[in-house]
This record gives structure tokens, C-alpha cells and sequence, in this order.
């Protein structure tokens, strides 16, 4: 089974960032460019099969912050990697307490972002009973 | 009867009129008196024995220097108890005066109405650089740097002829000049009394150099923290388009495809000069203040420049900020400063709205007088007794983390500086309205309006 990952991010070039970054990990990837999106997305998108949400924070709409408060509320096994610019130690730690699994600060080199993705993958598939 | 024949005679033979003192044959002393009777072609004779009033004259005489002596004495109490304590109250008043007055480190100097320097102490020569000798009687614009000396003149001639000056009882920011050519700002506190009809003027001049260079420190080191608080805006800002070029020279560096390749590098050189333009205008902004000259100041580029740069610290776009600015005239001022107050009340209503909430900043021309900038925001507001405390030093509501609780009280220092004023109004639990009047120079105003 094809492991499927969600990337919410408003910029389009973040978004091509991390596709190329993960290409040879095999991962479907489905995009969102804001909160609003993916929460629509993820709703119609079997969740079981979805592995990873890559969300960023600062977005239009519904930003990071809500999205992923959504996220871990209704589709608490799914782990979400915050992908964002702001490098605030404060925010990190909200968002690790809140339940995230990973806060990786703008730019992350692609060997880190690939090992992180993948420990997500990994995790969710412990917790939801799924094999890998 | 002999007797009263001689003095007859006597007074005859003298042919004197009026009285006259003399002996009897005998040895009796009379005081005689004769008149003419001119229209009975003979005169009048009186005569009076001396001895027989003597006693009388003595008790007069007695009388007269007693009472001379009485008055002589009471006249040397009265002086010795009233005038002389209030002469030496006088005097001692006067020596107090002085040693207060040379004392002071500040300069004490007094002029009369034509500006002529007449009093000088210890301190105005410490200020100045003039020993007391060499200044008096002359001119205070001596003292006064030559682009304020028209300003004075205008001033002295309007007090000369209407007695009165619009920095009397007040303490104004101005600029002296000392005996070596130096220029230095001082702060001046003018009073002024009339004697005998002429009004003269005591300056008490301090020298604010120090204190000056302090206050820049401050606006300087708050205007850091102030920049400081948005690192994160500002780290979002470079982040992204850095890690575009992260994953394009990771692409680059696993790619066989040199034209592929050659795409990359083009879009790497993109996302560089994007980020040098972002540091560009981010170290434009957070220049230290060097310059002391003052600019004309576009109020409403200042105002959208701390928009941009608070909008970047958003973490959505519930909070909107609305702009309504009409067009309004320069103001004199350094633009970094003017930058601060604004940078400093944006984002504290920013801050006060949390996560979501309006902001509109409305700028208008107030009867070509004055620019009037109201900033409101729909967030907590502040209670009344804090709103009395906003302004002091160190005050603030914020966390630990958050701020020195200098802002606001460097924001008012700042428009205090430009003749400015800063107001607030708030209801707590519906937002504040914070009101910045920065007045226009004559010409401009005459210009825009």
C-alpha cells in the first residue's frame, strides 16, 4: 500500500520544496494551499490511509494553528509535522504540547524532512494497527 | 521813668525796627521792640525786663529739647527696630539668593526687556563658558545660535510691546551656543517681573546634553526590543524563500539533467535576491538614529512601512487592518522616530486584539493646522486605572518575555519632542482609540491645505 501524505501550505514553491524533497520517498501526496482546504480535503480523502499531514502555520483562511487543532481533535492518530518559517521556541513548544509530532523550522535540508516523515509513518502505523 | 527815657532814647539813637535786646543803666536786661507808625509821623516803643520772663523761657527751652530728645531717640528705635531687621532680612535675602544662585549648576541668567544680560551666575558660566565680567550688558543672542536669533528678536520685540511671552511659565526644549562656538540643546524655563515699569526676564538654562544622548540610547534600545519581538515575522519572511532555494540546490545536486539543472540555478538567483531585498528594507528599517538633522517626514509612508511590518508577525488574516489616510503634509522630524511611535501603537493594538479583530488608521488634516492620525482597535482595552499608568516608564501589562514597558513612554517622549500630543481612550472589553497630532509648519499647511 502506497503511504499518502498531505502538505498544507499557501505557497506553491513550498509545496514543489516538498514533493521534490520526498519524491524518492514514494509517498502520494495530496496538497492543500490553507487550513480551510485541507479540512475539506481530509474529510473526503479516506483517513485511514492518510499517513502524515505536513502543515504549515502562517496561511489565509484558516491557518496552521486551527488546522491542526482540527486535525488532532477529529483524526487524532494522523501525526502532523509543523512545516513552518517562524523560528519561535515558544510556538514550538505550544504546538508539541498540543499534540504535534514534529515542529521542523524553514529550511529543512531533505535527509532530515524524509527521516522525520518517515518516523510519522511509522508511528501511525503502530497506533492505527496498519502495516507498513 | 529814667529808665523807660533811655531805652526810648536808646532805640531812637539805633533807629532800629523790630526787637532788640539790651541793658539799662542799672544793669537790667529788656528786650525792646519798636515799630514806625509812619502815618502818625512818630512809632511805637514796647519794652520788656527780661528778668521777668526768663523763668518761662527756660521751661520752654526745657520743654523743646526734651521733646527733641524723645523724638531723637524714637526716631533711632524705630530705625534700629524695624528698618535695620528688614534691611538686614534685605541683605541676608540677598546672600541667600546668591549662594542658591551660584550654587546652582544650572544657568541663572536675568535680562531686561531689551535683552541685555543683567544678572550671570556661577552656573551660566559653567553652561556658557562666560565669566560674569564678560557677558554683562550684553546681548543674550550671544547665546542664542544664529538660526534662532530672528525667532528671539521677534519674541523680545512682541514682549517688549505687549509685556507678555509665550514661554513665560513654561520649560521649553532649545539649542544655546557656548563661548567656544559649540552648539548644545537645552531645556529653558523663563519667568519674568516688572520693576518701576520695566519687565526683565529670568532664564534658568539646563544643559540637556547628557540627558539627550540617554534618551536616544533608550529610543534606540527600545526600538531594538521593539524589532526584536518580531524576529519571527521577520525569520518567516527569509525562511520560506530559503528553503526554496535549499530544496532547488538539493535538486541540483542529485540531478543528472544539466538543463534541468540550469531551471534550478535560475530559480535559486530568484529566491536569493528576494531574500537580499527583504534584509534591504529590514536593516533600512532598523538604522540607528545618526543623523541629527530632521527630514520632512511622509507620515502615511511611515504608517503603511509598520503596517508591512506588522502584518508579517500575523499568523492568519483574521485581524484586518483598514487604512483610510488622507493625503496629508510633511512633518519635521527624524523618520526613524516617527517610525517608532507609529511601528510602537500598531502593534500594541495589534497585540491587544489576540487573534482576531479590526484596526483602522484614519489620517486627517486638522484646519491645516495640525495631522491628526486615530488608530483603533476592537481588542480587551485598558482599564481605567491602568490607562493613568500607560505612559510611565516600565509599565506594562505584558508577559515577562514580552516587553520593558518602555514603549509607550519613549512613543510620548518622541512626540513630545515634535510639539506633538498623544491621547488614548479605551473601554475595556470593546478596544482603544489612540489619537497622534503632530502640528504642520506654516508652510506646508498653507501648501495641502
Amino acid at each position: 500500500m502506497k503511504h499518502k501524505i498531505m502538505i498544507v501550505d499557501d505557497e506553491e514553491e513550498i509545496r514543489r520544496t516538498i514533493k521534490r524533497q520526498l519524491k524518492d520517498t514514494g509517498y502520494e501526496i495530496i496538497e492543500a494551499s490553507n487550513g480551510e482546504e485541507a479540512i475539506r480535503l481530509i474529510g473526503v480523502e479516506n483517513v485511514l490511509i492518510l499517513d502524515a499531514i505536513i502543515c504549515d502555520i502562517r496561511m489565509p483562511k484558516i491557518n496552521g494553528v486551527e488546522a491542526i487543532a482540527h486535525f488532532r481533535k477529529e483524526y487524532p492518530s494522523i501525526p502532523v509535522i509543523v512545516l513552518t518559517g517562524f523560528p519561535d521556541v515558544s510556538l514550538a513548544a505550544k504546538f508539541i504540547k498540543d499534540g504535534a509530532f514534529e515542529y521542523l523550522v524553514k529550511p529543512v535540508e531533505k535527509e532530515k524532512l524524509v527521516e522525520v516523515v518517515a518516523k510519522a509513518v511509522k508511528q501511525h502505523h503502530l497506533f492505527s494497527g496498519g502495516g507498513a | 521813668m529814667r529808665e523807660r527815657t533811655r531805652i526810648f532814647f536808646l532805640i531812637l539813637i539805633m533807629a532800629a525796627v523790630g526787637v532788640i535786646g539790651g541793658g539799662g543803666t542799672v544793669g537790667v536786661l529788656y528786650l525792646v521792640a519798636f515799630d514806625p507808625l509812619t502815618a502818625m509821623n512818630s512809632g511805637a516803643v514796647v519794652k520788656i525786663d527780661i528778668a521777668e520772663i526768663r523763668t518761662q523761657f527756660m521751661l520752654a527751652a526745657v520743654i523743646v529739647s526734651a521733646l527733641a530728645v524723645v523724638v531723637n531717640v524714637a526716631g533711632w528705635i524705630l530705625i534700629l527696630r524695624v528698618t535695620a531687621p528688614i534691611i538686614r532680612r534685605l541683605q541676608k535675602s540677598e546672600k541667600r539668593f546668591n549662594a542658591v544662585a551660584d550654587a546652582a549648576t544650572d544657568a541663572i541668567i536675568a535680562a531686561g526687556s531689551s535683552g541685555e544680560i543683567v544678572s550671570w551666575n556661577k552656573g551660566a558660566s559653567l553652561v556658557f563658558g562666560y565669566a560674569e565680567e564678560e557677558i554683562l550688558g550684553s546681548p543674550l543672542t550671544r547665546l542664542i545660535p544664529d538660526r534662532f536669533k530672528e525667532a528671539h528678536e521677534t519674541a523680545m520685540k512682541r514682549a517688549r510691546e505687549t509685556g507678555k511671552t509665550s514661554l513665560v511659565g513654561k520649560t521649553v526644549e532649545l539649542a544655546g551656543i557656548r563661548k567656544d562656538g559649540s552648539e548644545f540643546p537645552l531645556e529653558l524655563s523663563l519667568g519674568s517681573w516688572t520693576v518701576g515699569g520695566e519687565t526683565f526676564f529670568t532664564g534658568i538654562v539646563r544643559d540637556i546634553t547628557g540627558r539627550k544622548r540617554i534618551e536616544a540610547q533608550l529610543i534606540q534600545a527600545e526600538k531594538m526590543a521593539a524589532i526584536g519581538t518580531m524576529t519571527a515575522g521577520i525569520g518567516h519572511e527569509i525562511n520560506n524563500p530559503l528553503y526554496a532555494i535549499l530544496g532547488l540546490a538539493e535538486a541540483v545536486r542529485d540531478e543528472n539533467n544539466i538543463s534541468e539543472s540550469r531551471e534550478h540555478g535560475r530559480e535559486i538567483i530568484k529566491y536569493s535576491r528576494q531574500i537580499s531585498a527583504i534584509v534591504k528594507n529590514l536593516s533600512g528599517y532598523v538604522q540607528p538614529a545618526e543623523k541629527h538633522d530632521l527630514e520632512t517626514v511622509d507620515v502615511n509612508k511611515i504608517i503603511a512601512e509598520a503596517v508591512a511590518m506588522i502584518r508579517r508577525t500575523l499568523l492568519n488574516d483574521h485581524i484586518e487592518i483598514r487604512e483610510d489616510l488622507a493625503p496629508l503634509p510633511g512633518i519635521p522630524a527624524k523618520p526613524e522616530e516617527i517610525q517608532q511611535v507609529f511601528f510602537n501603537v500598531i502593534r500594541n493594538g495589534i497585540q491587544a486584539m489576540e487573534d482576531k479583530g479590526v484596526m483602522e488608521i484614519a489620517g486627517r488634516l486638522e484646519e491645516g493646522r495640525c495631522i491628526s492620525i486615530r488608530i483603533s482597535d476592537t481588542g480587551k482595552g485598558i482599564s481605567a486605572k491602568n490607562l493613568e499608568k500607560i505612559f510611565d516608564p516600565f509599565f506594562t501589562t505584558k508577559g515577562p518575555d514580552e516587553g520593558e514597558g518602555l514603549g509607550l513612554y519613549v512613543v510620548q517622549k518622541i512626540i513630545n519632542k515634535y510639539s506633538g500630543t498623544i491621547a488614548f481612550e479605551s473601554r475595556e472589553g470593546k478596544g482603544t482609540v489612540c489619537t497622534i497630532k503632530f502640528p504642520v509648519e506654516g508652510k506646508l499647511t498653507e501648501e495641502n491645505s
